[in-house]
C-alpha cells in the first residue's frame, strides 16, 4: 500500500495538472511550476472568492514552513466532493500545486490534495 | 513570508471565520461525496467527465458530480433524459443554469462572445474615452491583466457586483419568478435579485438616482421572447470581469428566448455612446437549461471579512521581501 502510494505520488509530481478556474484575481503573481509538499493542515478556509488550505511543512532539521495553498471557489469545489469539513487541523496531506508565487513566498495554487490514505481530491475536473 | 503577516492572517481567520474553520467534525460521507457508497467512487472511471489529470489513483479519487445547495446530485432536466415540450407562452419561470456545463457562465476572462483576448479586444468599438477608461481599469484578467497590487476591481472590496456584470461574470444558477406585474431574477452569484417590471411602464425618462442594478422593464415581443431594457446604472461598476467600462448612458438589452420547455437562449446587447461607437454583444444565444424544481440554489456571497483575508493572503505573493525558505 505504501509503495503504491509513493508510486502514485511520484507520478502525480511528474504529470502536470489542469488549470484551475479563477475568480476575480488573476495569476500575475504566480508562475507555472509544479511543486509538491507534504505536511499537516493547520486551517481549511472555506471562503469566497477562493478557499485556502494552510499547511505546515517540517523539513529534516525541524524547520517549519507555513504554506498558503489556494484552492477553487466553494461553489465549484462542492461539485468535486469538497465541503467545509473536508480537511481539519492535524490532517496529514500531500498537496500538489501547479503554480507558485514568483517572489518565493510559500504559496501556490492547488491542483490536487492527496489524503493520508492515498485518496486524491482533484481541484479541477472538467 | 514575514511572520507578523502570517500571525495576523491567522488571527483574522480565527476571528472572522470561526464557525467555518473551527468546525472540527470528522470528514464523513458528506465530506467526500464520491467515496464509499457512490457507484464508481472507488475507481477512476466512475462518473468522471474527462479532463482531470491522468493520475493513477489506486485508493480512489473525487469525481465531478453537480450538486445543489443541499448537496443533492442535480443535472439539467434535459441531461436527465427528459424530452422538452414546446415553450409555454409568456413564461420564463423556473430554476435555470448554464448548459451544457453548469460552469459555462463563469466568464472569468470576459463573456463568451466577447472575451478579453487580443483578437476580440481588437473588435471592441471603444471611443477614445472608452479606451482610456478601459486602460484605467486594472483587472486580474484579460488583455490588461495587472499585477495583484495594482488591481482596482471594485468587486474585490465586495462592492455590489451590479448589472450587467451579474450576468456577465459567474452567471450560475438563477431562479426566475413571475408575478402579474413583475419578473424577478434571483441569482446564485452574490445572492441578489433584480426586478423587471412587465406592467407596461416605460424606462424612466430622467434618472435622479443611479442604481447598482438600474431600472428594468420587460416586454414580450412574441409569445416566447422577452426583451428587457435596463438603464440608470451606477458608473462605478464594471460591465464584466475584465473591466469593460460604462457611463451613465449605458443601455443594456437582454433578450430571453424560450426555445422550448427546457431551454432559454440569452442575448445581451450593450449600447453606450460615451464608451462605445456602436453596440456590441457580450452574449449571443447563450443557453440556460431548466433544472428540477427541487434544485436548491447555494450561497455564493462576497463577504467583506473573507474577501479581506483573501486579498491579504494573495498580497503576500507579491511581497518583495518574503521570508527565505
Amino acid at each position: 500500500m505504501k509503495r503504491l502510494f509513493q508510486a502514485s505520488l511520484l507520478l502525480s509530481v511528474l504529470v502536470a495538472g489542469a488549470t484551475p478556474l479563477l475568480a476575480h484575481h488573476g495569476n500575475a503573481s504566480y508562475e507555472n511550476k509544479e511543486v509538491t509538499i507534504k505536511g499537516k493542515v493547520t486551517q481549511w478556509l472555506w471562503t469566497n472568492p477562493h478557499s485556502f488550505l494552510m499547511v505546515d511543512v517540517t523539513d529534516e532539521n525541524g524547520k517549519v514552513t507555513h504554506w498558503i495553498c489556494e484552492n477553487n471557489a466553494p461553489s465549484t469545489l462542492v461539485n468535486f466532493g469538497f465541503t467545509a469539513k473536508t480537511f481539519k487541523a492535524g490532517d496529514e496531506v500531500t498537496v500538489v500545486m501547479s503554480a507558485v508565487a514568483k517572489n518565493g513566498t510559500p504559496a501556490g495554487r492547488i491542483t490536487r490534495v492527496i489524503l493520508a490514505d492515498g485518496y486524491i481530491m482533484n481541484s479541477e475536473i472538467r | 513570508m514575514p511572520r507578523p503577516f502570517l500571525a495576523s492572517a491567522i488571527a483574522i481567520a480565527a476571528l472572522t471565520l470561526s464557525p467555518v474553520t473551527h468546525a472540527q467534525a470528522p470528514a464523513g460521507a458528506q465530506g467526500r461525496q464520491g467515496r464509499g457508497g457512490q457507484a464508481g467512487g472507488g475507481g477512476q472511471a466512475g462518473g468522471r467527465r474527462g479532463g482531470a489529470p491522468a493520475v493513477p489513483a489506486p485508493n480512489g479519487q473525487n469525481e465531478n458530480i453537480h450538486v445543489d445547495g443541499w448537496n443533492k446530485k442535480q443535472e439539467s432536466l434535459e441531461a436527465t433524459g427528459k424530452k422538452p415540450g414546446p415553450a409555454p407562452v409568456h413564461d420564463l419561470s423556473g430554476i435555470w443554469e448554464p448548459v451544457p456545463r453548469y460552469r459555462d457562465g463563469v466568464f472569468a476572462s470576459g463573456p463568451r462572445d466577447m472575451p478579453s483576448d487580443p483578437a476580440h479586444e481588437a473588435q471592441m468599438p471603444y471611443t477614445p474615452m472608452g479606451k482610456q477608461a478601459m486602460q484605467s481599469h486594472k483587472s486580474g484578467f484579460g488583455v490588461n491583466i495587472a499585477p495583484i497590487a495594482e488591481i482596482n476591481d471594485p468587486f474585490d472590496n465586495c462592492d455590489p457586483i451590479g448589472f450587467p456584470r451579474i450576468i456577465l461574470f459567474n452567471l450560475r444558477a438563477v431562479q426566475i419568478v413571475q408575478t402579474p406585474k413583475q419578473i424577478l431574477m434571483l441569482y446564485q452569484n452574490t445572492r441578489t435579485f433584480r426586478t423587471i417590471w412587465t406592467d407596461g411602464r416605460e424606462i424612466p425618462k430622467e434618472i435622479t438616482e443611479p442604481r447598482w442594478f438600474g431600472y428594468s422593464v420587460g416586454k414580450w415581443t412574441d409569445p416566447t421572447t422577452l426583451v428587457v431594457t435596463t438603464t440608470g446604472l451606477d458608473e462605478s461598476t464594471w460591465i464584466d470581469n475584465t473591466g469593460r467600462p460604462h457611463s451613465d448612458q449605458l443601455v443594456v438589452e437582454e433578450t430571453y428566448h424560450r426555445v422550448d420547455e427546457l431551454n432559454i437562449e440569452l442575448t445581451v446587447k450593450i449600447t453606450d455612446p460615451v464608451m462605445y461607437t456602436q453596440p456590441w454583444y457580450p452574449l449571443k444565444n447563450f443557453r440556460l437549461g431548466m433544472n428540477a424544481p427541487d434544485f436548491d440554489i447555494r450561497e455564493m456571497i462576497c463577504a467583506v471579512s473573507q474577501q479581506a483575508l483573501f486579498n491579504q493572503l494573495l498580497k503576500s505573493t507579491t511581497d518583495p521581501t518574503p521570508e527565505k525558505k
